[in-house]
């Protein structure tokens, strides 16, 4: 094995063992189906792994994986046809029953579930916005390099997002 | 409720969502071993690709090159196929890499109970053995020399290299290591320890050290044996004045808390000991003894015993914490920062700066950057502020302390608002006697420096405060009696410190007496902890930044560091260091 081949087989395991966890994490709040996650971050990997020559940084790897199972969610999204547009209409009217009024100021208070299925509810960039923000802690400019799109954009999603997600808490107090 | 409280409440509640989420999920414990396989395989597939597309054969390589795709392409998770590939995916095969049911069984070797180096599981061995371990690290497996290593990295005894003696038996290894004492004008060689080894498929490991001359034994802990903090290590005595150094040691380091403690017996005595507080992250470790000899200090006799650490819960920390946003105190997440609500109103004339919390009250100090300022408290459930303390005329808080156990006595540094006005600053003892008559002392500062930096802190029984008191380019942590000290250097200094451990910059002490003070080094920022004189560091942050506060919660397991930018870690005993991310910097913060 020459020394590359070497190079990018102990970037993997050093990469690996310090994010994996948390990229199957995003990937299964983005996908809902941790066997599904597993497989989209090991499809990742096994690419950044071959496009280690060219990446051969391990802040740049992380970003690369950060699209990659983005991309790989969102395409896997697609032709399973796994998302459940069923959670973006209403929740369920017994968790409407107990919900306190967002108004009186007891959010804190509403069934974190119920948070979920509302976040799963919104606009794929929207949610993805929200995860990439509020999970993995990126900042703007980061979301923007995962999803390949503009700083602005990411701003606009997000406050979207917000928006969205306050009226489908409301809505349902 | 403000639509900025809403969104702030609405954040939080997603964020900690999220994370519970997340919580839940666990990946399989494969995922590496699948990736490398799949690695693996389309490596084996180029390397089998290129030489065949070298001999040009076009439609050889196209018909080929489908059978070895075939034989090797390695099946993704069953229930997950990717729609768009099905059309082209040929029958899925075993993936080589996967062992299957009809595999010949082969049982795997035990790892030895008590060995603790090189590694400390037979799963370290092996990603070891599979990364290329043996020819990259030779020494694992030629016991002489891991008998050295462990001697001089793990032991920290790098003068002990002179081989006495070599026994190596099929899977056990025993090494006598020494060195030459140097006694007057003799030269001495004496044996300090044997290292005991066995052989663990591809590597060797350390089990245990003996003192070659069999005085140095341990009675407590035994081998193998699985210890809570403090460790209990005691032994028979033997000798005349004989000291040793006790230590608690990992492949990671010194799990040890405290100081080194160092043990007199002899004369008789039949038997030593000593409790040793340590906090281990790895699983297994050492318990270390080292005689120093009575000629040169060297060593003389090394004992190790392998050991267990009971699993550590890391300490829990408080929910939330105290910190200022938009001028108003707020309370935010221990989690990551975020925050969560505000406890004062928007006021004119200056914010909040510099709260802390006391019982059931966040005090702080209210016209930030102002000369006219006020020593303010509110109650963390919500309500009111009160003033507590103001001022002299002419003068501003710039650092203040409760006594916990009565809020009515308080003290604070108070600075000139006018650099012509003399004492430029006065440390003041500030005891309110009722509703309409404080009692108040005073320790001037006549010119800066010397001036204290930080917030004084009460010691728990309220006769005594703890300051920082900057001295030119020196810094000391002094204590002032609270009720009879008169003069800037009318103080003791409760914490030993070495120079070298950096210039401390501010200070807390937590409801059992002891000073946990933050100091800059050349490399980074240390957390100091010094309690009965004795003083250790309990964490470090890397970086050139320079601490601005230190908060210490009562029970003195949970701390909050931050810098001079607003940056915030947060650091629990048994745990590790986290920065803290909150949406505004937070130079001065409690809980």
């Amino acid at each position: 094995m020459d020394a590359a081949a070497r190079d990018a087989d102990e970037a993997l395991v050093a990469i690996y063992t310090a994010h994996y966890r948390s990229l199957v994490r995003l990937a299964a709040l983005l996908l809902h189906d941790v066997p599904a996650a597993e497989d989209v971050v090991q499809d990742a990997f096994v690419a950044m792994h071959g496009s280690w020559k060219r990446l051969r940084d391990t802040d740049k790897a992380l970003a690369y994986l950060r699209q990659a199972v983005i991309n790989r969610a969102r395409s896997r999204l697609r032709h399973l046809k796994v998302v459940d547009r069923k959670a973006s209409s209403l929740l369920p009217a017994d968790a409407r029953a107990h919900m306190p009024s967002a108004e009186t100021g007891a959010m804190a208070a509403i069934d974190r579930a119920h948070v979920l299925v509302a976040l799963r509810g919104l606009p794929q960039r929207q949610r993805e916005v929200l995860v990439l923000r509020y999970f993995s802690d990126l900042s703007e400019a980061q979301i923007a390099d995962a999803m390949g799109i503009s700083a602005g954009a990411v701003k606009s999603h997000a406050s979207r997002g917000m928006t969205a997600l306050r009226q489908r808490l409301e809505h349902t107090s | 409720m403000s639509a900025d409280d809403r969104d702030v409440r609405l954040e939080e509640l997603l964020r900690t969502s999220l994370y519970d989420e997340a919580e839940t999920i666990v990946p399989a414990g494969d995922g590496l071993s699948r990736i490398q396989g799949r690695v693996n395989t389309r490596r084996a597939r180029a390397a089998w690709w290129h030489p065949v597309a070298a001999l040009g054969g076009v439609a050889v390589v196209a018909v080929a090159g489908f059978g070895a795709y075939a034989l090797t392409r390695t099946p993704t998770h069953p229930s997950s196929v990717n729609a768009s590939n099905t059309g082209d995916t040929p029958t899925p095969t075993p993936d080589a890499s996967v062992s299957t049911p009809s595999a010949p069984v082969v049982s795997k070797p035990t790892f030895p109970a008590s060995a603790f180096y090189p590694f400390t599981s037979a799963a370290a061995e092996q990603q070891w053995a599979a990364q290329d371990g043996p020819s990259k690290q030779p020494w694992v497996g030629d016991p002489e020399q891991l008998a050295k290593l462990f001697v001089a990295s793990f032991v920290q005894q790098p003068g002990v290299t002179d081989v006495f003696a070599r026994h190596i038996s099929g899977r056990t290894a025993t090494i006598t290591l020494g060195r030459t004492l140097h006694d007057g004008n003799r030269a001495v060689p004496v044996k300090v320890t044997t290292v005991s080894m066995v052989h663990f498929d591809k590597a060797w490991l350390v089990v245990g050290a003996s003192d070659g001359g069999g005085e140095l034994k341990l009675t407590n802990p035994k081998p193998g044996q699985t210890l809570t903090s403090p460790a209990v290590v005691a032994g028979p005595g033997y000798g005349v004045d004989e000291n040793v150094r006790v230590d608690v040691r990992t492949v990671n380091g010194i799990a040890r808390t405290g100081d080194v403690p160092t043990v007199a017996f002899g004369n008789g005595v039949p038997q030593w000991s000593t409790t040793v507080p340590f906090v281990a992250a790895d699983p297994r470790g050492a318990v270390v003894v080292v005689e120093l000899s009575m000629a040169d200090g060297g060593p003389g006799r090394i004992t190790a015993v392998g050991v267990n650490f009971a699993t550590v819960q890391a300490a829990s920390y408080p929910q939330y914490f105290y910190g200022v946003k938009n001028g108003r105190v707020a309370k935010l997440s221990s989690r990551d920062g975020a925050a969560i609500s505000y406890l004062t109103p928007a006021e004119p004339g200056g914010g909040a700066s510099d709260p802390q919390l006391v019982g059931d009250k966040v005090y702080y100090v209210d016209g930030a950057g102002t000369c006219v300022n006020a020593l303010r408290s509110v109650p963390v459930a919500g309500g009111p502020p009160t003033t507590v303390a103001q001022p002299d005329p002419g003068y501003a808080i710039a650092g203040f302390g409760v006594w916990a156990r009565d809020s009515r006595v308080n003290t604070f540094f108070e600075t000139s608002c006018s650099s012509a006005v003399t004492p430029q600053g006065r440390l003041v003892l500030d005891n309110t006697i009722d509703d309409t008559h404080t009692e108040r002392s005073y320790v001037d500062f006549p010119a800066f420096p010397p001036q204290v930096v930080g917030d004084p802190s009460y010691t728990p029984d309220g006769q005594h405060v703890i300051a920082v008191v900057r001295t030119g380019t020196q810094a000391q942590v002094r204590q002032y009696s609270a009720y009879q000290a008169k003069s800037v250097d009318d103080a003791t200094q409760p914490c030993s410190t070495d120079p070298s451990s950096g210039l401390p910059t501010a200070a807390q002490v937590d409801s059992g007496g002891a000073v946990w003070f933050a100091t800059q080094t050349g490399s980074g920022m240390q957390v100091m902890r010094c309690a009965g004189g004795q003083t250790s560091v309990a964490f470090t942050v890397a970086g050139t930044d320079t601490p601005a506060d230190v908060a210490v919660t009562t029970n003195g397991q949970s701390v909050l560091l931050t810098d001079t930018s607003g940056a915030v870690w947060r650091w629990t005993a048994g745990g590790s260091v986290v920065q803290l991310h909150p949406s505004v910097p937070q130079p001065q913060v409690a809980w």
